[in-house]
């Protein structure tokens, strides 16, 4: 018989054991650590992945990269059959562990996204190092590993560059909608809504200066890109789907002449979409609710009274119809339900939803709008009249 | 170094004084002086006094316990001179009660006791008072004239304040309990005095509010006080551990201080002080888990930012024990949860460092740790000298070694800082060892380790209890009526109303200054 107190000294003595048990397991000093800034999907044209990847020299740290001219950056690229085996490959050459979590954005090049993401989707559904909220974007005209080479003005490199772009753009302009992986995943396996990612191009500046711009959105049936929307209609999308809220931006509308126009700025922004259902008819109602604080005109002076103000709104209005107009008509020629129509049937009106959803592909291009967008000037700024210059 | 003692002190600590008084005063001297051989501060001063016949006398001390001029003046004086002076005088001698009557007429001194106890003299001589021997009288006399010079009043070193008074307590008893009995003016403050320590027989003084006290805690001190058998007690340190009721956890569960207010408003809130003779600090019980985070001055201040640094003082107690933790768990473990750019930042910074991060921080906070204790025990005159080696071994030039990453010693720098926050050294302690332990669990679990900790801990201090009341009260059990002064502290008005103190029935909260009524 072991004495009480013996065996309070055993049992306590086990417990201290317990964290060796773990033994550190999965411990991951910094030291063997690298930091990839961004991951790039391409397809090659004999059908292999090819994986980019565009690793932080870890000497270069935050800093810039100390003069020489010689880029704080590496690209990485490897082909292989799978991206995961692609991944582990790059371990032949790489002293370190590249740590995904970190990665700032994810690329797809033209090819990959045209020929669809069924090649990797089980990466990106099931790495566990990819989170879900990093920003994802398709390169136009060009693959992820040409994008990953290109300059980045103000950033350290051009992987970090993007997402911080699409975000202030946001603010500034309110064209293109933020989309992440999660968004893009939760589309893709979704019925009756289809992915709609943004979209960056390679633009050469003077001096030779290769840089990314974003350009617009595009637009997926199922899990491959079937076109690209431009300014106006990317501006369409981002009043349909207002996930996430809009930040800002402004809205241009025409005025009489072609080089008039009046800006508003946007304050904030909802949007509804309801099914209707008119005999053999889809009617999608949308309803936009704007604000906005007046900006400027170029082509009256105007005083701001109340009538004017109703004007501009009705201006503002018209616009933002028009753009979602844009918007829809080029989705359902191409047959991308990127504005979730189907999604909207199915979570609203689930028994209707049973009618239409084995053939909605067909049904999608029929569909009917019916906008109701209501835009409301709130502020006019410093001054309320427009501000008058000598002749 | 009790091993040097062990031979002898059975004997010491069972032989008091066996023999008792007799009649003759030679015999008792005598008795006296085998008693107290080879003790060179010990004063017997005979005399003999009376006008026929002469009586013999001694006035028996210790040198440097009492005070001269009181035992010259109002002790000798009388006896062998103004004695000679009186009319009947000769009454004095014949009557049989000779001790009670030079008491009683004779001799101005405030507290004097007549004891016919060997034993009992013996104590009196030793804790100060004069012995006054007479011939023909087996009764002693025990004149009250302590006096010696001790450290006065000052201003509390370890727990200052901006605003509230600034007295501390000092190595006196009587001196302590009057700074009390200064604060609280009423009938129902006791103190309770015993000797504890069989050897040293120091004096214990239990102080508490009859009718705010409950019976259950002041019973069950008491209890644990009598029944402590050292041979020793220095200070109020030794007590502490026979009055928790758990030694085994790193929660103190007896709080200290020494500042005679904080003492009061405790004992203003239902909770028992205790005292010793030749302790600058008292104790304070029952303790409770807030106790950790309130300091003095959070009740003279007003009560919304002595709310908020309250809250402020918890949050720093959490860091503190944590942040190295949780720096070591996320640059080994879980990388994704830094920052990007911040990432970079600890990445170029770590580049030199060779050792793995858990190794790195507790090279880092043992360093500390030795510099507190150095900082503590060092001798004034060399203090500068520790402060400039101690700046390079956890600043600058530890990074420029290549030993230590900078992010490391801002944590490490970060979390000693935040150890300073707590008022009460008690929490002090248990946040600079359990950091140790979160550390290593950390380096080898991760978060999970960091959680694993905390939950072990949490379980421990929440199953302390002491004398019946839970040591996370009202915390641990959830009373949220309690909670006027844990987290925050509500307002002076606000609670006045509950203050109902000399009512027996009413059961005091402990946690609101004045009884809480329940």
């Amino acid at each position: 018989m072991i004495s009480r107190k013996i065996r309070l000294i055993l049992s306590s003595l086990l417990l201290c054991v317990i964290p060796l048990l773990a033994g550190c397991w999965n411990r991951l000093e910094v030291n063997q650590t690298v930091v990839p800034s961004g991951i790039g999907f391409d397809l090659t044209p004999d059908n292999m992945i090819k994986l980019t990847v565009q690793l932080n020299k870890p000497e270069a740290g935050g800093k810039d990269s100390g003069g020489g001219g010689e880029k704080p950056y590496h690209n990485l690229t490897q082909e292989a059959r799978t991206a995961v085996e692609a991944s582990r490959l790059f371990q032949l050459y790489l002293s370190r562990i590249p740590i995904y979590p970190h990665a700032a954005c994810i690329l797809m090049g033209e090819e990959m996204a045209k020929s669809g993401y069924n090649r990797i989707d089980d990466l990106i559904s099931r790495d566990y190092r990819l989170r879900l909220n990093t920003p994802l974007f398709v390169i136009k005209g060009a693959s992820a590993e040409e994008a990953f080479n290109t300059e980045s003005l103000l950033e350290i490199t051009p992987a970090l560059s993007l997402p911080k772009q699409i975000m202030s753009q946001d603010m500034a302009t309110g064209i293109l909608s933020p989309k992440n992986l999660e968004d893009f995943m939760y589309r893709a396996s979704q019925p009756g809504i289809d992915p709609i990612l943004p979209v960056a191009e390679i633009k050469e500046l003077p001096e030779e200066k290769k840089v990314l711009a974003l350009v617009g959105m595009a637009a997926f049936r199922g899990d491959k890109l079937v076109g690209y929307f431009n300014e106006e209609e990317s501006r369409g999308y981002r009043w349909i789907r207002l996930i996430p809220a809009i930040e800002g931006g402004i809205v241009v509308a025409p005025g009489p002449q072609p080089e008039d126009a009046i800006v508003v700025e946007t304050i904030r922004a909802s949007s509804k979409i309801k099914p209707k259902f008119k005999g053999n008819k889809v009617i999608m109602n949308i309803k936009v609710r704007h604000e906005g604080n007046f900006f400027e005109s170029n082509y009256q002076n105007p005083t701001l009274n109340h009538q004017e103000i109703r004007q501009y709104e009705k201006m503002i209005s018209k616009q933002i119809e028009r753009e979602i107009r844009a918007c829809i008509k080029k989705a359902q020629a191409w047959g991308s339900d990127v504005a979730g129509f189907g999604f909207a049937i199915a979570h609203q009106q689930p028994e209707q939803w049973k009618r239409y959803e084995k053939n909605w592909t067909e049904i999608y291009p029929t569909v009917e709008l019916e906008l109701e967008v209501q835009s409301k000037i709130r502020r006019v700024y410093l001054y309320g009249d427009k501000f008058e210059t000598r002749r | 170094m009790r091993y040097l003692a062990k031979k002898h002190q059975k004997d010491v600590l069972t032989s008091g004084p066996q023999s008792s008084l007799t009649s003759n005063i030679e015999e008792n001297l005598a008795l006296i002086r085998s008693l107290y051989k080879d003790c060179s501060d010990l004063v017997v001063r005979e005399f003999e006094f009376g006008s026929d016949h002469l009586i013999k006398g001694a006035v028996i001390f210790f040198d440097g316990l009492i005070s001269k001029q009181q035992i010259e003046h109002a002790l000798l004086y009388p006896l062998v001179t103004e004695l000679r002076l009186e009319e009947s005088v000769d009454d004095y001698f014949r009557s049989k009660n000779l001790p009670s009557r030079i008491k009683n007429r004779l001799l101005a001194i405030a507290e004097i006791k007549e004891v016919a106890e060997l034993g009992k003299a013996c104590h009196h001589l030793n804790s100060g008072d004069t012995l006054i021997m007479l011939d023909s009288s087996p009764m002693v006399l025990a004149a009250g004239t302590r006096g010696w010079s001790g450290r006065g009043i000052d201003s509390p070193p370890n727990e200052g304040v901006v605003r509230g008074p600034k007295e501390a307590f000092c190595e006196t008893l009587r001196l302590n309990t009057a700074l009390i009995r200064r604060r609280i003016k009423s009938p129902s403050l006791k103190i309770v005095s015993m000797p504890c320590g069989k050897l040293t027989q120091t004096d214990v003084a239990i102080a508490y509010i009859d009718g705010l006290v409950r019976p259950e805690v002041l019973k069950g001190i008491l209890d644990k006080i009598k029944s402590i058998d050292l041979a020793g007690i220095l200070d109020t340190g030794y007590l502490e551990e026979y009055l928790e009721e758990n030694n085994h956890t790193l929660f103190s569960q007896v709080e200290n201080t020494e500042r005679p207010d904080r003492v009061c408003g405790n004992l203003l809130e239902g909770r028992v002080a205790i005292l010793v003779e030749g302790s600058p600090t008292a104790l304070i019980l029952p303790t409770t888990f807030s106790m950790f985070w309130t300091a003095a001055e959070d009740y003279y201040m007003r009560y919304l930012p002595a709310s908020i640094f309250r809250t402020l003082r918890f949050i720093a107690f959490l860091i503190s024990m944590t942040v190295t933790a949780f720096y070591v768990a996320v640059i080994t473990f879980h990388h994704e949860m830094i920052p990007t750019s911040l990432y970079f930042t600890i990445a170029a910074s770590r580049e030199a460092v060779p050792f793995p991060a858990i190794f790195e921080a507790l090279i880092m906070d043992i360093t500390f740790e030795i510099l507190q204790e150095a900082g503590l025990r060092l001798p004034r005159i060399i203090g500068p000298a520790i402060s400039i080696v101690g700046a390079l071994v956890i600043g600058d030039a530890a990074v420029q070694s290549g030993l230590v990453s900078t992010p490391m010693v801002v944590m490490v720098a970060f979390a000693g800082i935040c150890s300073f926050v707590m008022p009460s050294y008690n929490a002090v302690l248990v946040v600079r060892i359990a950091r140790f332990m979160l550390m290593v669990l950390a380096g080898f679990l991760g978060f999970f380790g960091i959680i694993l900790g905390l939950i072990l801990l949490l379980i421990n201090a929440a199953s302390l209890e002491s004398y019946g009341i839970p040591f996370m009260q009202p915390l641990g059990p959830v009373k949220i009526r309690e909670w006027s002064d844990t987290w925050f502290r509500r307002s002076w008005k606000a609670v006045s109303g509950e203050v109902n103190p000399a009512s027996d029935s009413n059961a005091p909260s402990l946690l609101s200054r004045g009884g809480e009524s329940s």
